[in-house]
C-alpha cells in the first residue's frame, strides 16, 4: 500500500489528539477524586450512586425521627415516675392518717398538695406542645376552662369529688376578675356535671370571645366542702413516629387513661377526709382504687421502655446499613485512588512515547536528501 | 528511412515529453500538501511508428494524457463515513448538553431536591405545630418546583441553541451549493475547450465531502465530469450548474425552525421530516426527538408527584383544622409552583388527616411522606427516585454510546481518508525519483541532439 507524507502526519496528529484525550480523561478522574464526573462515565453507576445517596438521606432522616422520640419517651418516662412517686406517698399518708399517726388536716393539707403536683404532671409541656392531650397539644389536658367562640360559649364541665347539694361556678377572664357566677340550682352530682350557659357576664352583657377560667365551690348538706376536679380535654391521638419505610410507631399520649382516675380519686380522698361523715371503708376503698393506679402507671412505663429499645434496636441497624450503603457508594464513585494515580501515570508515559515517535517521523529523511 | 530531422524531431518530442513529465512531476510536489489534491501522472506513450527498407522505425514519444490519480468507489465510502461521522458528532455535542442539565455528580440537583421534600414532612410529622418545620418544609416545596422549572427550560434552551445551529449549517448548505453549480459550470466550459479539469475536480470533490458531513445526499457524476445532488427525499440541490436553495421558517406549532426548500419561483416547501444524515439530521434529531421525549419523562414524572401529593393534601386538615388545599400548582415540570397561599401561611399544610384532629396529628404528613417509597410510577413499578435515575442512565448511556459509534465512524472516515491518500496523495519520494528519472531521460536526448548537432556540422563540413 502506497503511504504518502500526508498520511504519516495525519495519522500521527491523530494519536496524539486521541492521547492527549486519554491523559486529559485520567487527569480529570485524579483531580476530581472521582470515577464518575458524569452519567455517560458509568451509567449503571451513576443510577445506583443516586439512589444510595437518597437512601442515606431517608436512612438518616429514620434516624433522626427516633432521637427526638427517644427524648420524648425519656422525658414521659420521668413524668411517670414522678407520678408514681406521689402514689406511693399518698398511700404512705393514708395509712399514717388512718393509724392516727397524721393528723386529718395535715393529711388533707398533704394530699392537696400531691394532688396540685400530679395536675402539673399531667399537664406537662414539651416545648410548646401539651405531652399528655392526644392530639389537642394546644389544649391543656386538665384544666377548668370553657371557651367562647363565635358568640357561642361551650358547657361548663367538672367532675365532683361527691353529691353537692350547694354549687357556685365562678367565671373569670384573662385578667382574673370574675365576670360571672353562676349559682346552680339543684347543686351537682358525684362525677363528671356538665352545665351549659349563655355566655352573659354578671350585667347580662355578652362576653367576648376567648378562653375564661372557671372555678367551683361547692358543699354537701353537712356543709363539708366537696372538691371539684378538671375532666380531660384532650383526644385519644397517638404521638406518630416514622421509623422505617412502612413502620410507624404509636406513643401513647392519652391523658384520660393516665391520669383521669388518679385525679378523681385524690379529689374524692380530700373530700372524704373533709366530710364529718367520716368513712373508714371509703378510704380503704380508695387505698386499693391507689393500687391500681400505680399498677397501671408501671404497665404504661413498661409499654414505654418496650417502644424505647424497639427504636433503639433500629437505630443500631440503619447505622449498620448506612456503613454499608455509605462503602458501596465510595466503592463505585472513587473507586481506587492509587489505581486512578497509576492509570494517569501509564497514561502520562503512553502521550509521552507518541509525541516521540510523531518527531521521529517528522525528523525523517527524504530520498532528496540522499541525491 | 531515418533523416537528420526525423532524429531531430524524435529527439524533440522526448524533451517536450519530459519536460511535461517534469513539469507535473513539480506540480504534484508543490502540491503535496494540499488537502484534497489527487497526484497527477503522465501518460508516457510511443509516437506512431513508420515503415522504412529498415523496418519499422519510431518517431519519438509524446505525453498523451495528464490523468488525475482518483477513485469514484473510495470517494463515495468517505462521503457516506462523513455524513454518518457528522451526524454523531453533532449529536454527541447536543447529547452532551442534556446530559449536563441532568447530571448530579456533584450532588445537588432533582435527586437531592426530592429527597429534602419529603423528609421535611417526617420532620413535620414529628411537630405538626412547629413552625420552624412548616416554614422549612414550604422552602423545600419551592425549592422542587425550582429545580423542576429550572431544568425544563434548561433543556428548552439546548432546544433553541440547536435551532440556531441549524440556521447556520443551512446556511453553509447553500454556499456549498452555489459552489458546486459554479464548479460544474466551469468544469464543463474547460471540457468543451480542452482545458485542464483536474483540479476543478479536485475542489468538486472537497466540496461534495463537505456536503456530506451536512446533510445526506445522493450524487450522480455525468459524463463531462459535472456532478448533481440532491437530498434524501429527492429534492435536488444542484443539477448541472443550477443549484437550489434551503430556507429556514417558524413552525407555528413549536416555535421551532422548520427546514424549507426553494423552489425556482421562490416557493418554500417544508422538508424537515425527510431530512437525514449528516449534522443537520443529527440536530433535528436531537431537538425534535430526543429532547421532547426527555422533557415529557420530566413532565410525566412532576405531574405524578404533583397529583399524589395534591390528593393527600386536600383529604387532609391544616393546623386550624380546615381542609388542606392543593399544595402545588401547575401542569407539569415547567409550571410547577407551590400555592402562594400555602406559602403566606404554613399553617395551611395539612398534617392531620381529621379535622378533629387537628393541630396535633401528623397522619396526613406521615402519608404524604410515605410517597417517597411508593411504587407510582411506571405503572406501579418504580418509585419517583427510580424513575428519575433511570432518566439519569438513560441519557448516560445514550451519549456512552453515541461517543463510542463517533469513535469508529470518525475512524472509518479517518481510514478511507487514508485510502484515499493512499491513491491520491503525494508520495514525496516517488516524486524526486521519478523527477531524477525524467532529468536522466531530458539529459540523454538533450545529448542525442547535442551528437546531431555535430553530425550536421561534420555533414556541412564535408
Amino acid at each position: 500500500m502506497r503511504v504518502t507524507n500526508k498520511m504519516m502526519t495525519n495519522n500521527m496528529m491523530r494519536w496524539v489528539a486521541k492521547q492527549s484525550e486519554k491523559l486529559n480523561d485520567a487527569e480529570t478522574v485524579v483531580a476530581s477524586g472521582k470515577q464518575v464526573n458524569k452519567p455517560s462515565d458509568n451509567p449503571q453507576a451513576a443510577s445506583q450512586i443516586l439512589l444510595d445517596r437518597a437512601n442515606i438521606s431517608l436512612y438518616g432522616q429514620y434516624k433522626s425521627n427516633i432521637d427526638l422520640a427517644k427524648t420524648w419517651i425519656e422525658t414521659d418516662e420521668n413524668t411517670l415516675d414522678a407520678v408514681d412517686t406521689f402514689l406511693e406517698e399518698v398511700q404512705g399518708i393514708l395509712s399514717q392518717q388512718s393509724s392516727e399517726e397524721l393528723t386529718k388536716d395535715s393529711a388533707i393539707e398533704q394530699l392537696q398538695s400531691i394532688y396540685d403536683q400530679v395536675l402539673d404532671l399531667a399537664n406537662t409541656r414539651y416545648g410548646s406542645d401539651y405531652m399528655y392531650s392526644g392530639n389537642q397539644v394546644n389544649t391543656t389536658p386538665f384544666a377548668n376552662e370553657v371557651e367562647i367562640s363565635g358568640g357561642s360559649p361551650s358547657d361548663i364541665i367538672f367532675g365532683l369529688a361527691a353529691d353537692a347539694s350547694d354549687l357556685t361556678v365562678e367565671i373569670t377572664d384573662s385578667a382574673g376578675e370574675v365576670v360571672r357566677t353562676l349559682d346552680v340550682t339543684g347543686g351537682g352530682t358525684e362525677g363528671v356535671n356538665t352545665i351549659a350557659w349563655d355566655g352573659l357576664d354578671n350585667g347580662g352583657s355578652t362576653l367576648t370571645d376567648g378562653e375564661y377560667a372557671f372555678s367551683i365551690v361547692a358543699s354537701n348538706t353537712e356543709g363539708d366542702a366537696v372538691t371539684g376536679y378538671p375532666i380531660y380535654r384532650g383526644d385519644d391521638g397517638s404521638k406518630q413516629v416514622m421509623i422505617g419505610e412502612d413502620s410507624v410507631v404509636m406513643i401513647d399520649r392519652n391523658g384520660e387513661e393516665i391520669f383521669s382516675e388518679t385525679l378523681c380519686d385524690l379529689s374524692r380522698m380530700i373530700t372524704a377526709l373533709q366530710s364529718s361523715d367520716y368513712d373508714p371503708d371509703l378510704i380503704s376503698d380508695l387505698n386499693s382504687s391507689m393500687n391500681t393506679a400505680i399498677e397501671q402507671m408501671a404497665a404504661e412505663r413498661v409499654a414505654l421502655s418496650n417502644i424505647y429499645s424497639q427504636m433503639e434496636t433500629v437505630d443500631v441497624r440503619l447505622d449498620q446499613v448506612i456503613l454499608t450503603v455509605n462503602d458501596r457508594l465510595t466503592d463505585v464513585e472513587t473507586g481506587s485512588d492509587d489505581e486512578a494515580v497509576i492509570k494517569l501515570q501509564s497514561q502520562q508515559t503512553a502521550y509521552e512515547v507518541t509525541l516521540e515517535a510523531a518527531a521521529t517521523m517528522l525528523n525523517m529523511r527524504k530520498l532528496s536528501d540522499y541525491l | 528511412m531515418s533523416t537528420l530531422s526525423g532524429i531531430m524531431n524524435t529527439s524533440l518530442s522526448a524533451l517536450q515529453t519530459y519536460q511535461v513529465a517534469i513539469d507535473v512531476t513539480g506540480s504534484n510536489i508543490a502540491n503535496a500538501n494540499t488537502d484534497g489534491y489527487s497526484r497527477q501522472t503522465v501518460d508516457i506513450n510511443t509516437t506512431q511508428t513508420l515503415s522504412s527498407s529498415y523496418g519499422y522505425l519510431g518517431t519519438g514519444v509524446e505525453a498523451s494524457e495528464v490523468k488525475r490519480v482518483s477513485d469514484a468507489y473510495v470517494l463515495k465510502q468517505l462521503n457516506s463515513a462523513a455524513g454518518e461521522s457528522g451526524e454523531l458528532e453533532v449529536d454527541l455535542k447536543y447529547l452532551e448538553s442534556v446530559e449536563a442539565v441532568l447530571d448530579e455528580s456533584e450532588g445537588s440537583g432533582l435527586n437531592e431536591a426530592l429527597g429534602e421534600f419529603f423528609c421535611a414532612w417526617q420532620d413535620l410529622a414529628n411537630d405538626p405545630t412547629g413552625s420552624t418545620e412548616r416554614s422549612i418544609l414550604v422552602s423545600e416545596a419551592e425549592a422542587l418546583t425550582v429545580v423542576f422549572n429550572d431544568m425544563y427550560s434548561d433543556l428548552q434552551e439546548v432546544r433553541e441553541g440547536i435551532d440556531d445551529d441549524i440556521a447556520a449549517m443551512v446556511e453553509e448548505i447553500n454556499g456549498i451549493s452555489e459552489q458546486i453549480a459554479d464548479l460544474n459550470r466551469q468544469i464543463l466550459q474547460a471540457e468543451n475547450s480542452n482545458q485542464d479539469t483536474n483540479t476543478l475536480k479536485d475542489s468538486l470533490d472537497s466540496l461534495v465531502t463537505k456536503l456530506s458531513a451536512l446533510v445526506e445526499i445522493g450524487t450522480y457524476e455525468s459524463e463531462s465530469g459535472q456532478i448533481n445532488v440532491q437530498l434524501a427525499d429527492g429534492s435536488p440541490l444542484v443539477s448541472g450548474s443550477q443549484s437550489w436553495s434551503l430556507g429556514t421558517e417558524t413552525n407555528s406549532t413549536t416555535g421551532l425552525q422548520d427546514v424549507t426548500w426553494v423552489d425556482t419561483a421562490g416557493n418554500a416547501r417544508v422538508i424537515t421530516e425527510g431530512l437525514t444524515g449528516g449534522k443537520v439530521g443529527g440536530a433535528l434529531e436531537v431537538r425534535d426527538e430526543v429532547i421532547p421525549e426527555y422533557l415529557d419523562n420530566l413532565d410525566e414524572l412532576a405531574s405524578e408527584i404533583m397529583e399524589q401529593v395534591n390528593t393527600l393534601h386536600t383529604s387532609g386538615y391544616d393546623i386550624n383544622g380546615d381542609a388542606g388545599g392543593s399544595l402545588f400548582t401547575g401542569t407539569g415540570a415547567g409550571d410547577m409552583a407551590v400555592n402562594q397561599d400555602i406559602i403566606d401561611d404554613p399553617g395551611l399544610l395539612a398534617a392531620a388527616e381529621t379535622s378533629d384532629g387537628a393541630p396535633g396529628d401528623s397522619s396526613n404528613a406521615i402519608a404524604i411522606a410515605a410517597l417517597q417509597k411508593s411504587t407510582l410510577m411506571d405503572g406501579g413499578t418504580t418509585t419517583f427516585e427510580e424513575y428519575y435515575s433511570s432518566l439519569v442512565s438513560a441519557i448516560g448511556t445514550l451519549v456512552e454510546n453515541t461517543e463510542s459509534s463517533h469513535e469508529y465512524q470518525s475512524g472509518m472516515v479517518d481510514f478511507y481518508n487514508n485510502y484515499r491518500e493512499s491513491i491520491s496523495g503525494v508520495s514525496l519520494d516517488e516524486e524526486t525519483a521519478n523527477l531524477v528519472l525524467y532529468q536522466m531521460a531530458y539529459e540523454a536526448a538533450a545529448k542525442v541532439i547535442s551528437v546531431l548537432d555535430e553530425i550536421l556540422e561534420t555533414v556541412l563540413n564535408m
